[in-house]
């Protein structure tokens, strides 16, 4: 087994996509897409993440995840469900 | 000695340079993930043992998502990796057969370095490699930053529930390493110690990393390095990041083309011009009957002189400079900021904003670049990168050579050369994203911790190159300078450039002598302008030279790598493309030119 079930994640807010996550603002991380790294890079249901902005030109957003930084293009943000804390 | 311990861990964890501390060798170390993209092997000795050690490309999981990352899967796998049915792009692990590769055998011991300042990121990979049942020891390496961002492991617990041994070490600085050594020894020695490691048995999923992580992670109070903080917020925000990046960019030029005009003019030349070349030519012109013998040696394109002075004063002095600012750059951990700041930009010509790493390379030399494109995420943007590298960005020994040719004339001109070539990259990129097929893979990546460059692993590297550079870089220019001498001597150079005149003379309106750096250039790069230097050019036909030279061929070095990385048609297809678009150029360039002066 290479990647856990999804948790439970009990939602208390709104859920929204981690592409509209204002920068600045923390979320707890409901769904992720399959992808083979973001469990590694700390993106998995039920971690707090934080944005840290986003670049120009239809660029990557900073995502924060713990203590890393994390370059995430939008195409996969959008497929991340957070909800805000 | 047919025992092999593996180095391994996620992507920047301090691998490559545990290894070197390991070995006393020297392999390449930078901050970013992807340094390592092939393995290098070296021996660590001990009191009469010794034992090979493997330094592999780190990876996240034992499922590959680029060629670099294949490369680990591979070594610990061996022949039975195979396309992970769940994500067809990657290629896994599987783990019900035994890991065994038919030609090197299972590995007697992996060294699991394992980041304290990024625990949990680690520990999947190490729960999977666990899984395989060969015995592993832990490296915790960079307790240090770890401790700056208020982080402790506790070593004593991690090691009693996963049952392994956990050696603290600092692999920059060195702490811990003999240590780790004497333990890799015991380990090797004495296989009991893995028998303990059979017993636990933790599933290697994603609820274990984070249980594990809750018992063994204490947080203490963290000591904030602020500057750090401030400097990652104004280097990667786009305001004022991209402004910081076209300084940073243009301090970085400014400091390759300063520093090494310097070393040039105020070290390297007096000592070739004045010290070493006129006894050389003074002993030769004693024992070499005059002649055509003696001229091959001394004459005016005597390889003792040219052959000499090309490579040590022209060239070298740029080496230096480049691989200096470089190694500041990519041990800092800029980089990859650099990469997502122009991650929007690279999209629109189907690229990774990380490609900005394997070009920037590519200005010091296209070989290890064209490697590093091992690390972008897709064939397509590998292939593209490749090409962009083999047609516009000029090897460090070229820059050199267009600095002297040009900027001693005009700096604007030599400005425009560089300019000319990014807009002629851009151009490229926009149509070769239209033609080459594939798809450009979502950006995804660590930003690494900015770290303060470490002066001893700057002037290592430095040292490093000089001593690559001569072994690699001047004797083949040497050798390539003395065939010219030859050709130039014998009257075949002569020969070869009334053959090929009409397009010379003709179409980039140049004289015929300059047939002569289109032969040499598909030697070595620098060899396409080099001998331009000594022609009485107009400026006009100086940039038409430059031009033609920049986009012409690759060296024969380069499509050697290309053929291998790729496929030899893909080689030869460089080769002409390249060469089509240096005549294109150079003819529009002669022609546009002469209208416009």
């Amino acid at each position: 087994m290479l990647f856990c079930q999804e948790k439970e994640i009990s939602s208390a807010g709104p859920c929204i996509r981690l592409s509209s996550l204002p920068p600045g603002q923390r979320a707890l991380v409901i769904s992720v897409p399959e992808h083979p790294l973001l469990y590694s890079l700390g993106l998995r249901p039920g971690k707090v993440v934080q944005c840290r902005g986003c670049q120009l030109f239809g660029g990557p957003l900073l995502i924060k995840t713990g203590d890393r930084q994390v370059a995430l293009g939008k195409k996969i943000a959008e497929e991340i469900t957070v909800n805000l804390i | 000695m047919d025992q092999t311990v593996l180095l391994m861990g996620t992507p920047n964890v301090g691998k490559s340079a545990l290894f070197n501390r390991l070995t006393g060798l020297n392999v390449r170390v930078a901050n970013y993930t992807g340094t390592t993209v092939d393995y290098a092997s070296g021996v660590i000795r001990q009191e009469g043992e010794q034992v090979k050690v493997v330094d592999v490309p780190g990876t996240y999981s034992l499922c590959a998502t680029c060629e670099a990352e294949e490369v680990a899967v591979e070594m610990v796998c061996g022949g039975s990796s195979g396309v992970c049915a769940r994500r067809p792009a990657a290629a896994c692990c599987q783990k019900t057969a035994p890991p065994l590769s038919e030609d090197s055998g299972p590995p007697a011991l992996i060294v699991y370095v394992l980041d304290a300042g990024n625990f949990e990121g680690g520990l999947y990979l190490l729960l999977e490699l666990l899984e395989l049942k060969i015995p592993l020891l832990v490296a915790l390496n960079r307790g240090d930053l770890a401790l700056e961002k208020g982080c402790v492991v506790d070593i004593k617990a991690l090691a009693a529930i996963l049952g392994v041994a956990v050696v603290p070490t600092i692999a920059l600085s060195g702490e811990g390493v003999e240590e780790l050594k004497a333990r890799i020894f015991a380990m090797l020695d004495d296989r009991s110690a893995s028998l303990e490691q059979s017993k636990k048995r933790i599933l290697a999923s994603w609820d274990n990393v984070e249980m594990l992580t809750e018992k063994v992670l204490r947080k203490t109070e963290a000591r904030k390095n602020n500057s750090r903080d401030r400097w990652d917020r104004l280097l990667t925000n786009p305001w004022p990041g991209l402004l910081l990046a076209a300084v940073i960019l243009l301090l970085v030029f400014a400091g390759i083309v300063g520093v090494g005009m310097g070393l040039r003019r105020f070290i390297l030349l007096p000592l070739f011009r004045d010290l070493l070349i006129p006894p050389l030519v003074a002993l030769a012109a004693m024992l070499i009957p005059a002649g055509t013998i003696q001229d091959i040696f001394i004459g005016e394109y005597g390889f003792l002189i040219k052959g000499l002075e090309w490579p040590f004063t022209l060239v070298l002095p740029y080496v230096l400079s480049f691989y200096f600012v470089l190694s500041l750059v990519e041990d800092s951990g800029y980089m990859p900021r650099l990469g997502i700041l122009l991650d929007g930009l690279f999209k629109r010509l189907g690229l990774p904003g990380t490609g900005i790493i394997p070009l920037m390379l590519g200005y010091g030399c296209g070989i290890p670049a064209i490697m590093a494109t091992r690390a972008l995420g897709s064939q397509k943007e590998r292939l593209m990168v490749t090409v962009l590298i083999c047609l516009a960005v000029p090897c460090i020994s070229q820059t050199g050579a267009f600095i002297s040719l040009l900027a001693a004339r005009s700096i604007p001109v030599m400005i425009a050369l560089f300019v000319f070539s990014w807009l002629v990259m851009i151009i490229a990129g926009l149509v070769l994203n239209r033609y080459i097929e594939g798809t450009r893979a979502e950006t995804l990546m660590e930003i690494p911790d900015l770290l303060l460059p470490r002066f001893e692993v700057v002037a290592k590297k430095l040292w490093l190159r000089l001593k690559l550079y001569v072994t690699d870089g001047a004797l083949p220019m040497i050798f390539a300078v003395a065939v010219a001498s030859v050709l130039y001597e014998t009257g075949l150079m002569a020969a070869f450039g009334r053959a090929i005149s009409p397009l010379v003379t003709l179409w980039l309106r140049l004289p015929e002598e300059a047939a002569a750096p289109l032969v040499l250039g598909i030697l070595r790069r620098e060899l396409a302008v080099l001998p331009l230097l000594d022609l009485d050019l107009s400026t006009l036909q100086l940039f038409t030279g430059a031009v033609v030279g920049l986009f012409y061929v690759p060296c024969i070095a380069i499509v050697a790598t290309v053929a291998r990385e790729f496929k030899m048609a893909f080689a030869l297809g460089i080769l002409l493309f390249t060469t089509f678009i240096a005549f294109f150029f150079g003819g529009l360039i002669a022609r546009l030119g002469s209208l416009l002066l």
